[in-house]
């Protein structure tokens, strides 16, 4: 059974809030900088926020604020977050206009360093304060980086997760995962941004999706009570007859969920997202899978949204929450209480209640389902199965006659694939050799 | 050295399963005593897709072994193939204690670790670490750094990993039957030990493994390998095009493959038939020789070209002296070489396991060549682990690594 919540069911065209995303530091400035060219911009406010006025400068994020003028001086806060903390309370009051009317605030940055790390939890608080839901996403450093970074990085998720209502993690050390090995170290950063874009894109789209069942920002709310800071995230996509397993296959062993368990948690959203041609066998089919994972006490909130700008692909998102924080804050022994909190629906503005910002279908360009693809499936094979290049090789009445026979004996055994190519599918064909 | 010692070399391949029992003479030569051998069944690309058949096949070969060896297997080393196994090189750095100045046993394994803390896939696991070259303090072209002096030792490592489940589900087959493994091996690596010699393999030499469902190749320069690469397609491919060109079942295919199968397309003389004869549920046709010749030769030159890519972006071509050496089923073909040649631009030739004694029929055949490479490879590593453990506890340590691979 898939229980849903009635405040899902809710319809009818609401007055739009605005989401926030603002980047933090360097790495936040970048993540800005990367979903201000993908064309997100249009939908959401995109803010950047630095101490250093060059990486500022450079950035193309149409809004910027260069925070403790007098402190750094724009030099940047130099790894320290004192400096950091000092320079977002200098600059308290222009932090509280940019937040100012936002329902969504999404924080983010590279914990480690001194602007971010001084500066989110000062922003989280300034955006709870200002009645917004504030889920920062966040990265944390290398472990190479050091045993100082890594506490600096530590202390304040702690700090954040007092005023945020989720706190989305991603370690560097995981993007070995990701990555090949002996890639190239642009590529490895460039996996890492687009786990980041992806992710934060998948919540967007969650907020925003346009029905038929939805999830509220009010819905969100007690999957972040206080006590859980960490938020599970994943999404993925996939095509084919078989897309909805595969979809949520791909979702759960993508970076930010792999390894965690989903049955710890006991609130979990999903969302799936697909053209008018979504069935509900397939909703059923993901949901099942998702239930699997789960303890028979957590609760399951669905959403399905309608885009048929997506074609063939579905696209399947998991948030989980509701536990606590595995690593840091249990580590210490201490219980992350909140300060200001929109914790329940009754003490939840009514207008944010029922607000939601307007779908946002230029998003589809930064988490386009080739990208999420091929990122988050670990399997060499199946990425490449359902890759574009070899769907648009040949026109699609051909394809699937070649699928039928060509194959032959491989049929049921895992493609050869090589630069796009099935390679099991005989030469001659492919390269379309006259016989006789 | 016990006088008597037996190794048996196992590959489990698409086409077949195969055992050989090999001895080690006192002169360290080796003499096949048997081979046993049964038809695969539930193998695909070599891999295993139906784990009942695949164990039941390997029961079969092991007690085919058993018979003709008249021996009793208890321990195997198995060759492993599949699609999914890479293989990079990367370079391994340790710094000397200063107390010490002297490189022992330690600091090899020091940098062997080194080189392997790249991030592979979480799903994969290491096969291969297979040392190149050492360097101490800068000085190139190290053999062995035991004993010398030093501050600081590199190594250059080629490394071979591959996703670790399905290496395990082999190593199941295997275990399912109640043997044990003492060690796996890459096909190619196997191949490479008995189809070139020391002299080939310092003039750098491409081997390349054509069976039934993968093509292993693996490229040696300068002594020391240097890429290795495997590609699942094999012999089953071209049988399943000549099925689907002329189509025919693919057992007919098969056969034809076997008894016609040639990738000359020039010498082919226009209009003439191959007669296939009727059969239980096959009425029996004509083909035309240039048609399955054509079939068979845009199969093998794409092959070919492949590999040759894949090659040319790893190592220098133009370094490899002594050409390409073809093995494995499908190097029977007709014409094989004359492709090769072409795309490599390098001598080619054909080979089975050198320098083993043994019935001449089994050698020979090339076929055989990556389950006899086994029992050699088998043997060069008995033989350093022996002498490794005379130094140290490296023995140990070998057999540690390969107890991660059990799932007992």
């Amino acid at each position: 059974m898939i229980p849903i919540p009635r405040s899902t069911l809710k319809a009818g065209a609401e007055p739009s809030a605005v989401t926030c995303i603002i980047g933090i530091g360097n790495a936040g400035v970048a993540l800005v900088d990367a979903l201000t060219l993908a064309g997100a911009a249009d939908h959401t406010r995109l803010v950047a926020v630095n101490t250093d006025s060059v990486s500022l400068s450079a950035s193309v994020a149409k809004e910027k604020l260069l925070i403790g003028q007098k402190t750094t001086r724009g030099l940047g806060s130099g790894g320290d977050p004192e400096l950091g903390a000092q320079a977002t309370e200098e600059a308290e009051a222009e932090l509280a206009a940019v937040v100012d009317g936002a329902g969504l605030v999404i924080l983010c940055g590279g914990l480690g360093g001194g602007t971010a790390s001084g500066a989110a939890p000062v922003i989280a608080e300034i955006a709870a304060r200002a009645n917004a839901i504030v889920i920062a996403v966040l990265t944390l450093p290398f472990s190479f980086e050091g045993k100082r970074r890594a506490r600096q990085a530590v202390d304040a998720l702690h700090d954040i997760s007092r005023a945020a209502n989720a706190v989305i993690t991603f370690e560097n050390d995981q993007m070995s995962e990701i990555a090949q090995p002996m890639a190239g170290l642009h590529e490895t950063f460039a996996a890492s941004d687009q786990i980041l874009a992806d992710s934060l894109a998948a919540l967007l789209r969650l907020v925003a999706g346009s029905g038929p069942m939805k999830i509220t920002l009010a819905d969100l709310v007690p999957l972040f009570r206080p006590g859980s800071v960490s938020a599970r995230f994943g999404t993925a996509g996939a095509q084919g007859g078989n897309r909805a397993n595969q979809a949520v296959e791909r979702a759960l062993k993508s970076p930010l969920l792999r390894d965690k368990h989903l049955s710890a948690c006991d609130h979990v959203v999903f969302h799936i997202e697909a053209s008018s041609s979504l069935r509900f066998v397939e909703v059923e089919a993901v949901g099942r899978a998702l239930a699997a994972q789960l303890s028979d006490t957590s609760q399951l909130h669905l959403a399905v949204s309608i885009n048929d700008d997506l074609a063939d692909t579905l696209l399947v998102s998991v948030l989980a929450g509701g536990s606590p924080c595995p690593r840091e804050v249990v580590a210490q022994g201490k219980q992350p209480e909140r300060i200001v909190a929109p914790s329940h629906d009754d003490s939840y503005p009514e207008e944010h209640n029922n607000s939601l910002p307007p779908p946002i279908e230029t998003i589809q360009q930064i988490t386009n389902p080739r990208a999420g693809d091929e990122l988050f499936n670990t399997e060499p094979f199946s990425v490449l199965k359902d890759s574009p290049v070899r769907r648009n090789n040949k026109p699609k009445q051909e394809t699937l006659s070649l699928d039928a026979i060509a194959r032959g004996r491989f049929e049921k055994s895992e493609p050869t694939i090589v630069g796009g190519e099935d390679l099991d599918v005989p030469t001659f064909l492919r390269q379309k050799i006259k016989l006789r | 050295m016990p006088k008597d010692r037996l190794l048996i070399g196992l590959e489990i391949g698409t086409t077949k399963v195969c055992a050989v029992v090999a001895e080690i003479r006192p002169d360290g030569s080796l003499r096949i005593r048997g081979v046993g051998e049964s038809k695969s069944a539930g193998i695909r690309k070599g891999e295993i897709v139906d784990f009942a058949k695949a164990t039941q096949c390997v029961r079969d070969a092991l007690a085919d072994a058993e018979e003709k060896a008249d021996v009793e297997i208890s321990s195997v080393w198995a060759s492993v193939t599949g699609g999914h196994i890479q293989s990079f090189n990367n370079r391994g750095m340790t710094q000397i204690p200063q107390d010490r100045g002297e490189i022992d046993e330690d600091d090899i394994r020091d940098v062997e670790n080194s080189a392997r803390e790249v991030n592979i896939p979480d799903q994969n696991a290491f096969i291969h670490t297979m040392i190149q070259h050492y360097f101490v303090d800068n000085q190139d072209g190290v053999l062995n750094p035991i004993g010398m002096l030093g501050n600081k030792l590199e190594a250059d490592f080629h490394i071979v990993h591959g996703i670790k489940t399905r290496i395990q589900n082999t190593l199941r087959c295997i275990s399912d039957v109640d043997v044990d493994v003492e060690d796996v091996v890459l096909n190619s690596v196997a191949s490479a030990q008995v189809v070139l010699d020391q002299h080939q393999k310092d003039l750098g030499a491409i081997v390349m493994d054509i069976g039934g469902g993968t093509t292993d190749y693996l490229v040696y320069e300068g002594g020391v390998i240097r890429h290795t690469g495997v590609l699942a397609i094999g012999g089953d491919h071209i049988t399943n095009d000549i099925s689907i060109g002329l189509r025919i079942p693919i057992a007919r295919a098969e056969r034809l493959k076997i008894d016609e199968g040639s990738c000359e397309i020039e010498s082919v003389m226009p209009g003439e038939t191959i007669i296939l004869k009727n059969d239980l549920g096959f009425s029996g046709c004509e083909v035309e020789r240039s048609v399955l010749n054509r079939i068979i030769y845009a199969r093998i030159r794409e092959l070919f070209e492949l590999v040759e890519k894949d090659i040319t972006a790893h190592c220098e071509i133009h370094l490899v002296g002594s050409g390409v050496v073809l093995t494995g089923g499908c190097c029977q073909l007709t014409g094989i070489h004359e492709v090769a040649r072409d795309v490599f631009q390098l001598p080619v030739r054909s080979a089975a396991a050198q320098e083993v004694a043994g019935p001449t029929s089994v050698f020979q055949n090339p076929q055989y060549a990556t389950a006899i490479g086994v029992v050699k490879y088998a043997q060069l590593m008995d033989v350093t682990t022996e002498r490794r453990t005379l130094f140290g506890g490296l023995g140990r340590r070998i057999e540690g690594l390969f107890k991660a691979f059990r799932i007992l």
